[in-house]
């Protein structure tokens, strides 16, 4: 544990912070030294990027609607996504539910392939279940949802290079279950991207407010 | 690879010091069912702050399958230059305890700027003694981070010392409701404060756990009161009472909550703490009182 049993003498005026923070998911310095643990030895992973100048964070969402993709029995869900060059995916969380009933368990149900576009690799040797990554996990209780493992993360976040182009599929492999109904599912992949991206898109949407300058060779 | 290197600790900027801090954004006043777009959380104008988790999409909005249909709820974030983080609103399940990686930078004075969509506030509801139905809700955002000032930070202790674990221990009595005691449409009852001495040497804060003892009931819904903290200088840890399982370092859903920075509180001062209320006077299910444990875990600066 952090500082626990620490005998080091610390001058006044020392300004080395010995409990700043290392990771920025859990805040929880204790978590350091396990290193048996998954969970922690990735989030040291990400200790760079979560104040890496000149990047921002962005999430891609699968289906690119503001609706969950229904994924038919026995088929998939595909979708390419394009996400800019430069960019680092670290981490990945999908929520479900049942068409016919609600909350519904995709442990088996729903499988996840994620592939390179510009390379042809797999993120996975084979389809992953999505109960890897899936938001919610039973409780004991009311209201029976509590955080399992969300957000996934990868044990070492993956360069995205030109095109950038991404292509998720999401797959029903059983079918309806009974009681549950079609599978319906939202993906979430978090990224983080290069902030000159951004600065084009505001660039991109200041136009119509320049065309003033560009008629005089500004723009 | 980001201009850092894997093995470099954080270090906040030079000339800049960080304090802990968590904004809030209370839905109470808010409309189930409707969507809302451009809520902001206004930055306080001395400081920057920088933010790193984001927590509650569920009390908000309705999460993913709790209910037998759509709509369920959304949320759309907004980079402090407007743009938006996500290319569509995530279900709130997402943002259960959701790291924002890189970290944000919104300006001193600016806002942090988010849609809801379907909105369902989280409640706590029961038949009252008064004869009738109750509620108290829990249903808050809250932004985790720092704030980030130019100054030093006023972390020193003036002598030289080793570091041991300690724990500062409250028995915690709620023996009072959400309402004030004139009754259900009087308004919200006033928050009471506590102290908490620091004795014989500095000590940094690192957690809060909180455990439910005695006759109490605690629902599923989570810990039935909101805590203001406050540090060695009674300066606000949060723009707003917070809801506990914000703070504890032991609630579901948050992965646990640390304090980062630490905060010291030197020999002679007070943790000073507000705790509003949320309980309920039932018949059925008593919320009263409620019995809270609470540890404040952290070192000791000892003198050597």
């Amino acid at each position: 544990m952090l500082n626990s049993g620490s005998a080091r003498p610390a001058a006044p005026g020392d300004k080395v912070r010995r409990g700043s923070i290392v990771d920025g998911f859990q805040y929880n310095l204790f978590l350091r030294n396990f290193p048996e643990n998954y969970y922690p030895l990735a989030l040291s992973q990400l200790e760079p990027f979560r104040r890496a100048r000149g990047y921002r964070p962005r999430w891609y969402t699968v289906p690119d609607a503001d609706t969950l993709a229904t994924i038919p029995p026995y088929g998939a869900v595909e979708e390419q996504i394009r996400i800019a060059p430069g960019s680092w995916l670290w981490g990945m969380s999908v929520t479900v539910r049942g068409a016919a009933f609600g909350v519904a368990d995709p442990s088996g149900v729903l499988a996840i392939q994620i592939t390179d576009g510009s390379t042809g690799l797999k993120l996975f040797s084979d389809f992953m279940s999505a109960g890897f990554i899936w938001t919610q996990g039973w409780g004991p209780a009311p209201p029976y949802l509590w955080i399992d493992n969300s957000p996934y993360i990868l044990s070492q976040p993956r360069p995205i290079v030109e095109p950038g182009l991404v292509n998720v599929e999401i797959a029903d492999t059983l079918g309806p279950l009974p009681g549950w109904g079609i599978q319906q599912a939202q993906l979430v992949l978090y990224c983080m991207e290069p902030a000159i991206v951004i600065e084009e898109q505001l660039t991109n949407c200041r136009k119509p407010a320049l065309l003033s300058g560009a008629s005089r060779g500004i723009g | 690879m980001p201009d850092c290197r894997p093995e470099e600790q954080y270090r906040t900027p030079p000339g800049y010091y960080d304090r802990f801090f968590v904004y809030a954004y209370d839905a109470d006043a808010l409309v189930d069912g409707l969507d809302y777009r451009g809520l902001p959380v206004q930055v306080e104008s001395r400081s920057d702050f920088i933010m790193r988790k984001i927590s509650g999409g569920p009390q908000v909005t309705v999460p993913v399958g709790v209910l037998p249909g759509p709509p369920y709820g959304r949320l759309q974030f907004y980079n402090p230059d407007g743009v938006q983080v996500s290319r569509a609103p995530l279900y709130s399940d997402h943002y259960r305890s959701l790291a924002v990686i890189p970290e944000l930078r919104y300006p001193a004075g600016s806002a942090i700027v988010f849609d809801l969509y379907a909105v369902f506030r989280a409640s706590h509801w029961v038949g009252d003694d008064e004869g009738v139905f109750g509620v108290t809700y829990l249903s808050q955002l809250a932004f985790h981070g720092v704030k980030r000032a130019q100054g030093e930070p006023d972390d020193k202790s003036g002598y030289r010392y080793y570091e041991k674990p300690y724990t500062y221990h409250y028995q915690l009595l709620i023996d009072w409701r959400a309402y004030s005691p004139a009754g259900l449409f009087a308004g919200a009852a006033p928050p009471h404060r506590f102290y908490l001495p620091i004795d014989h040497c500095d000590f940094e804060l690192h957690q809060i756990a909180v455990t439910v003892t005695g006759t109490g009931t605690v629902p599923a819904i989570g810990t039935l009161a909101y805590m203001m903290l406050y540090d060695q200088n009674s300066r606000g840890c949060s723009n707003a009472p917070l809801w506990m399982n914000y703070l504890e370092t032991n609630a579901p859903d948050s992965f646990g909550n640390v304090i980062t920075p630490p905060l010291l509180y030197r020999t002679g001062s007070q943790i000073m703490f507000d705790i509003t209320s949320k309980c309920l006077l039932s018949i059925g299910a008593p919320d009263l009182p409620l019995n809270l444990d609470i540890d404040f875990a952290g070192v000791r600066r000892l003198p050597c």
